[in-house]
């Protein structure tokens, strides 16, 4: 029997939260891998966070930020990508291939994309298979 | 072995609370009280028994202290404060709370993932071509964390790997060809101290395991932290333990002793201050060693600080637990006290003190340079 896959999606408070209510607006199904957390900025995840969700089993983490030119506090997205550049360089050393770590862009009402996003970031992590790390081994 | 198993009345009595004469040595030497912290160890440990762990001051002060053990050393009656500390922190963690930790407890994710047994790192992309190392032998030189926080505290502009780089440059010279890991495993010592006993059990399992399957007997390190734990704290955890684990200053001094002269030293024109580290001061003899090592330099003028070998032990923070006001000011005082002895370059022997002194300097605000450097590096740039 094939593993179930454990993605963790941190999706920003404004645009990829909107596209979230959205999905559940038009009925559009979610992944059952996947787990959501709300964050009030891309830019709040930072390499700390990344390296808890995958200490704590995550086959593969995406982050949802809005565009560029339309973050409420200004550098977000910016961040959020100078954090991730910052981790791939520590998963690189733990043995961990990039591709479990991802960000994308959104647009308010862009729930389809999210969806689609979704399923093929699910997807590619089924291939990749399960992460070497063993998760919730216990203490916080 | 897991703390929650413990009793508050079991850890009391493990670390020999009731042995407190309430003389206040342990504040007296504490690195945070001289700050200006309202901190000490009796009140806390006398709230303990009175108490119980759930009193606030209790619940600040075992995430405050630095586990650096000058109270400890300090105690005319043998109380093991750092270890009653951490026996309370695991406690905590065993409840379900989570510790307050530095730098959002990255630093422990990272040896919780190694603890993972399918794990294949690949740590090694540091090493330079010439330098001849190999697949098994008996000899290992253990690298440690240096690759990751090279990575992790890119932004400090530090490069501790040339630590690791220096030092197998010496065994090289020795004529020693030793093991090193691509998927070598931390050795759990922040894991230990943080608290988390079941993590660095599984951790210390699988770091042995690893170590042991390359044939290994004998473990060099450059580190104070993997010298204590494989020293002190391995053979606690595993009872089969059975690896020597020796420090690179060991080593440089036995092949100076014997007359080997693959080791020249050419004179280096410079004045240097010494920074003791916590770990290494449990062992006297190594950290002497160290001293006479570099004492051998031509033209090389050691300053010490007023208070050094004991006084100066600490960097401000341990164990990524609780970096704060008082962890900047004792590490403000290291360095006026360093730039006070007039020398340019400060000398420790554990790559954290660097990262945390370079930490402060690159501070907004604080202007005075310094140049700091790992004694094993000190010592290989003055090889011939």
């Amino acid at each position: 029997m094939k593993h179930k896959m454990k993605v963790l999606a941190f999706l920003c408070n404004w645009a990829p939260w909107s596209c979230y209510t959205g999905m559940g607006d038009l009925e559009i199904p979610i992944p059952g891998e996947v787990n959501v957390i709300r964050v009030m900025c891309a830019g709040r995840v930072n390499t700390a966070l990344l390296l808890k969700a995958f200490e704590k089993g995550a086959d593969g983490v995406l982050i949802a930020g809005c565009r560029i030119d339309n973050c409420q506090n200004g550098t977000g997205p910016e961040v959020a990508l100078k954090n991730i550049d910052h981790t791939y360089e520590i998963l690189n050393l733990l043995g961990l291939k990039k591709e479990r770590l991802q960000f994308k862009y959104y647009l308010a009402h862009e729930s389809e994309k999210l969806s689609s996003d979704l399923h093929e970031f699910v997807e590619r992590i089924g291939e990749l298979g399960k992460s070497p790390i063993v998760g919730d081994q216990g203490n916080v | 072995m897991s703390n929650s198993d413990k009793g508050l009345p079991v850890i009391i009595k493990e670390s020999g609370i009731y042995q407190c004469l309430d003389c206040g040595k342990c504040t007296a030497a504490c690195p945070i009280a001289e700050t200006g912290k309202d901190f000490s160890p009796r009140l806390a440990a006398s709230k303990v028994i009175e108490k119980g762990d759930d009193d606030p001051y209790v619940q600040e002060f075992i995430w405050a202290c630095l586990t650096c053990g000058r109270c400890d050393g300090r105690c005319p009656s043998g109380v093991k404060f750092s270890d009653f500390v951490r026996m309370l922190r695991g406690r905590w963690i065993d409840s379900g709370k989570s510790g307050i930790y530095s730098h959002g407890g990255a630093m422990l994710s990272l040896m919780r993932m190694m603890s993972s047994p399918g794990i294949r790192q690949n740590r090694l992309g540091f090493l330079p071509p010439e330098i001849k190392t190999q697949s098994r032998g008996k000899v290992l030189y253990f690298v440690g964390c240096l690759p990751y926080f090279d990575v992790f505290f890119k932004n400090l502009g530090l490069h501790t790997v040339q630590i690791a780089k220096d030092s197998l440059k010496i065994l090289n010279r020795c004529d020693i060809e030793p093991v090193v890991l691509d998927n070598e495993r931390c050795c759990g010592h922040d894991l230990f101290w943080a608290g988390d006993q079941k993590g660095f059990a599984r951790l210390a399992k699988e770091s042995y395991e690893e170590i042991k399957d390359h044939g290994v007997e004998e473990i060099i390190t450059s580190c104070p932290e993997c010298l204590y734990t494989f020293k002190e704290i391995f053979p606690k955890v595993l009872p089969n333990f059975d690896l020597r684990a020796t420090h690179i200053y060991e080593l440089i001094d036995r092949r100076l002793n014997s007359g080997n002269n693959s080791l020249n030293l050419k004179p280096l024109p410079l004045q240097v201050t010494f920074k003791d580290s916590c770990r290494l001061s449990h062992y006297r003899d190594v950290s002497q060693i160290f001293r006479k090592l570099l004492g051998q330099i031509p033209q090389l003028n050691i300053k010490e600080t007023p208070d050094s070998e004991i006084g100066n032990i600490c960097c401000g923070t341990s164990a990524w637990v609780g970096c704060g006001e008082h962890s900047k000011k004792i590490q403000i005082k290291r360095l006026k006290e360093t730039i006070a002895t007039g020398s340019q370059l400060l000398v420790s022997s554990c790559p954290k003190c660097l990262i945390h002194l370079q930490c402060t300097m690159n501070d907004f605000g604080y202007n005075e340079r310094l140049e700091i450097k790992d004694v094993v590096s000190l010592f290989a740039d003055a090889l011939e």
